[in-house]
C-alpha cells in the first residue's frame, strides 16, 4: 500500500502550506491534512502539553496527536532560518523533537531547513522517489508566486490594521471574533500578511535588530501602516516571548504617534466576550476622535 | 407626564440600574447583588423602579451595559446596549468635564480610560488575571469577618505599615495569613493589602498610560476608603470619587439610550416585565466539532431570544 504522509494544520503550515502541499502533490505522494482547528483539537492539545507553552504550539500538539494514528509519516520540517539569518520561533523548532515524544522517532520526517527550502526537500523527496528530475520539478512547479493584494487606504472611512502572526489569526473562529467584530463595526480590515514582503522583510532602523524573522515583519507592517489607518491591534498568545517584546515597542511608538493602540492577549481560558467587549470599546473610541 | 431613562449595568458582582430625568439628573438609582442570578437580578431593579417612579411616566430611552448587557437588553427591551468601558467614560466625562483618567475597579475586573478633552483616547481592562478586584476584596473581608462597609476603614487606623505581595491573589492572602501569624495587626495588615492593590492596578492596568488629573475612581472598589487612600498616596494627585460612583456605568447607558432614541421614544417593554417569567435554557449543540453552547431565552415560555451559535443555525444567520 502507498504510504501517506500527515501534515498538521496548525503554524507554519499558515504560511508553507501550500507549497509543502504541491510539492507532495507534484511528486505523487499521499498525504493527510488535518482538519482546521476546532474545540476538540484545542483539548486534546491542551490535556497533552506542557502547560507553560503557548496556545498555537498546544493547538500544534493537539493536530499532531490526531493526525498520529492516521498516516505512516508525519511531515514536521524544522524550518530554523525562513530567510535571512533570521530565525523562527524556539518552540516552531522544537516542534519536531516534541512530535517524537509522541509518535516515536521514526514516524518523523523533519527536514531541517536553514534559508535552502531546496536541498532538504530533495533528500526526502529521494526517500520515496527514485527519478531526481521529477523530485526537482515537483519543487520548481510547488514554488509558486505569491499573489499581493492590492491595498487601497484612499477610500475607505475606518481603518484598523490588524497584527499578528498568520497561524494566530488563519482561525475561522479568531476570524469571526476579531475580524467580524471590526467589520460589524464599520472599519476595513489590513492584515500584516497583505503587505508586499519588500516591505515587510525592511531592514532599517529598528528592525535590523531583530533577529526573529516574523517579528520583523510584524514590526515592519506596524511602520508601514502607523500613518495609513485609524487604529492598530496587536493579537498575540499569552506566553509568548518574542510578541510581548515587540508588543512593548510597538506599544510606545504608537503612543508617540498618537496612534489608538490596542493588545489582546488570549489563551485557552480567554472568553470571547471578554475580547469583543475590547474591540467595540476600542471601535468607539476611534470613532469619537475622528468625529472631532 | 416627565420622560425618564433607565441604565443598567449588569456586572459579574453586583447589578446597578439608575434612572435619569431629561437633564440626567438622577432620580433614583438601586445598586443589588447578582448572586449568580442576573435575571432576577434585573427584574428586581425593574420592581424597586416600579415602585419609586410610579407609571405616570414616559421612558426616552433605556440602555444596557456591563458584562450581562446583552441578555438584560433581550429582557427588557433595551434601544442600546453598550460596553462598560465607553459607559463609564460617557458618565464620568458628563460629571466632570475636564477629567482625563478614570480608574474603575469592578467585581471581577478592573480598567483605565484615558480622556482628552471629554473623549475616550486610551484604555486598558485586565486581562487574564483578576487580582486586586472586589470579589478579592469581599472574599478577604469575609475571612475576616469585618463586614466589606468598615473594610476599608480599618486600613485607616493602621499605625505600621505592612508589605503584602500584590501580584496574585493566592499569594496575597497566603501573605496575609502568614503576616497574621507573625503578630501585626490586622488594621495594618489590611492597609498593607489596600496598597498591594493599587500597586498592582498600577503596574499592570495602568502601565504605560498617561495618568493626568482630574482622577476619577468609581466603581464598587471606590467605596474602599483605605484603596482611595492608597491610590492618593501613589499617586499624589487628588481623587475624586464621584457621587454615584457605584452606578457610574448604568448613567452612562441612560445617556447614550437618550443618543440613541433621540426623542423617538423606548422600546422598553414597560415595568410590567418585572411580572413576566424568565428562562433560561442552555444546550451544546452537537452539529460540529465546535460544540458551541447555545441559549435560549424564554420570556412567559415563549422563546424570545438565541444566542451562542457561531454558525448560525440556531440564531438564523
Amino acid at each position: 500500500m502507498k504510504k501517506r504522509i500527515g501534515i498538521i494544520r496548525a503554524l507554519l503550515y499558515y504560511r508553507y502550506g501550500n507549497f509543502f502541499i504541491n510539492f507532495f502533490k507534484y511528486l505523487g505522494i499521499n498525504y493527510l491534512i488535518s482538519p482546521e482547528t476546532n474545540k476538540e483539537l484545542i483539548d486534546l492539545g491542551v490535556k497533552n502539553s506542557s502547560s507553560e507553552v503557548c496556545l498555537p504550539l498546544k493547538i500544534a500538539c493537539g493536530h499532531l496527536l490526531y493526525l498520529k494514528d492516521k498516516v505512516d509519516y508525519l511531515f514536521i520540517p524544522k524550518i530554523i532560518y525562513p530567510y535571512e539569518k533570521l530565525y523562527t520561533c524556539p518552540k516552531m523548532m522544537g516542534l519536531p523533537t516534541i512530535a517524537w515524544y509522541f509518535c516515536g522517532k521514526k514516524k518523523i520526517i523533519s527536514p531541517t531547513i536553514k534559508r535552502n527550502f531546496f536541498l532538504p526537500l530533495f533528500f526526502l523527496g529521494l526517500k520515496f522517489k527514485k527519478n531526481p528530475f521529477k523530485i526537482i520539478s515537483a519543487y520548481l512547479k510547488a514554488k509558486e508566486k505569491k499573489e499581493n493584494k492590492k491595498l487601497s487606504f484612499d477610500n475607505e472611512k475606518l481603518k484598523v490594521a490588524i497584527l499578528s502572526h498568520f497561524y494566530n489569526i488563519y482561525n475561522k473562529e479568531i476570524e469571526d471574533i476579531l475580524i467580524g467584530t471590526f467589520k460589524k463595526e464599520g472599519f476595513s480590515v489590513y492584515l500584516k500578511d497583505d503587505l508586499d514582503e519588500k516591505i515587510l522583510r525592511k531592514k532599517d532602523g529598528f528592525a535590523k535588530n531583530i533577529r526573529w524573522a516574523f517579528e520583523r515583519e510584524l514590526y515592519n507592517a506596524f511602520k508601514y501602516y502607523s500613518d495609513k489607518v485609524d487604529g492598530i491591534c496587536f493579537f498575540f498568545s499569552f506566553a509568548c516571548g518574542p510578541d510581548s517584546l515587540i508588543g512593548e515597542m510597538m506599544a510606545k511608538e504608537a503612543k508617540e504617534k498618537k496612534i489608538p493602540f490596542l493588545t489582546i492577549i488570549f489563551d485557552e481560558h480567554s472568553g470571547k466576550e471578554g475580547m469583543i467587549t475590547r474591540i467595540e470599546a476600542f471601535c468607539e473610541m476611534i470613532k469619537k476622535k475622528k468625529s472631532l | 407626564m416627565a420622560t425618564v431613562y433607565i441604565g443598567i449595568d449588569v456586572g459579574s458582582i453586583s447589578t446597578k440600574g439608575v434612572v435619569l430625568d431629561d437633564n440626567f439628573n438622577v432620580i433614583t438609582y438601586e445598586y443589588l447583588r447578582t448572586k449568580g442570578r442576573p435575571i432576577e437580578a434585573v427584574l428586581n431593579l425593574i420592581k424597586i423602579f416600579k415602585e419609586r417612579v410610579g407609571n405616570n411616566v414616559k421612558f426616552g430611552g433605556v440602555g444596557t451595559t456591563g458584562s450581562g448587557r446583552r441578555l438584560a437588553g433581550v429582557m427588557i427591551g433595551a434601544d442600546i446596549v453598550k460596553n462598560e468601558i465607553i459607559a463609564h467614560a460617557i458618565a464620568a466625562s458628563h460629571f466632570y468635564p475636564n477629567c482625563q483618567t478614570v480608574i474603575e475597579i469592578g467585581g471581577q475586573d478592573s480598567k483605565i480610560i484615558i480622556l482628552r478633552n471629554g473623549i475616550p483616547v486610551d484604555f486598558a481592562m485586565n486581562t487574564v488575571c483578576a487580582a486586586g478586584t472586589g470579589s478579592f476584596l469581599d472574599h478577604q473581608a469575609q475571612r475576616l469577618g469585618i463586614p466589606i462597609e468598615e473594610f476599608g476603614k480599618l486600613a485607616l487606623k493602621a499605625k505600621t505599615k505592612v508589605n503584602i505581595a500584590g501580584r496574585c491573589t493566592v499569594f496575597a492572602e497566603s501573605d496575609m495569613i502568614h503576616k497574621a501569624q507573625l503578630g501585626f495587626p490586622i488594621e495594618s495588615i489590611i492597609a498593607g493589602l489596600c496598597e498591594a492593590i493599587v500597586r498592582n492596578y498600577l503596574n499592570v492596568v495602568a502601565k504605560g498610560k498617561d495618568i493626568k488629573p482630574l482622577i476619577l475612581f468609581q466603581g464598587g472598589v471606590a467605596a474602599n476608603v483605605g484603596v482611595r487612600e492608597a491610590f492618593k498616596k501613589e499617586l499624589k494627585e487628588e481623587i475624586i470619587v464621584p457621587e454615584y460612583f457605584l452606578v457610574m456605568g448604568a448613567i452612562g447607558a441612560a445617556i447614550l439610550a437618550k443618543e440613541e432614541t433621540n426623542g423617538r421614544g423606548s422600546r422598553f417593554y414597560g415595568f410590567g416585565i418585572s411580572n413576566c417569567e424568565f428562562n433560561t435554557k442552555a444546550i451544546e449543540c452537537n452539529g460540529c466539532a465546535n460544540r458551541c453552547e447555545i441559549i435560549h431565552t424564554y420570556r412567559d415560555n415563549e422563546l424570545i431570544d438565541i444566542y451562542g451559535d457561531r454558525c448560525g443555525k440556531w440564531s438564523g444567520g
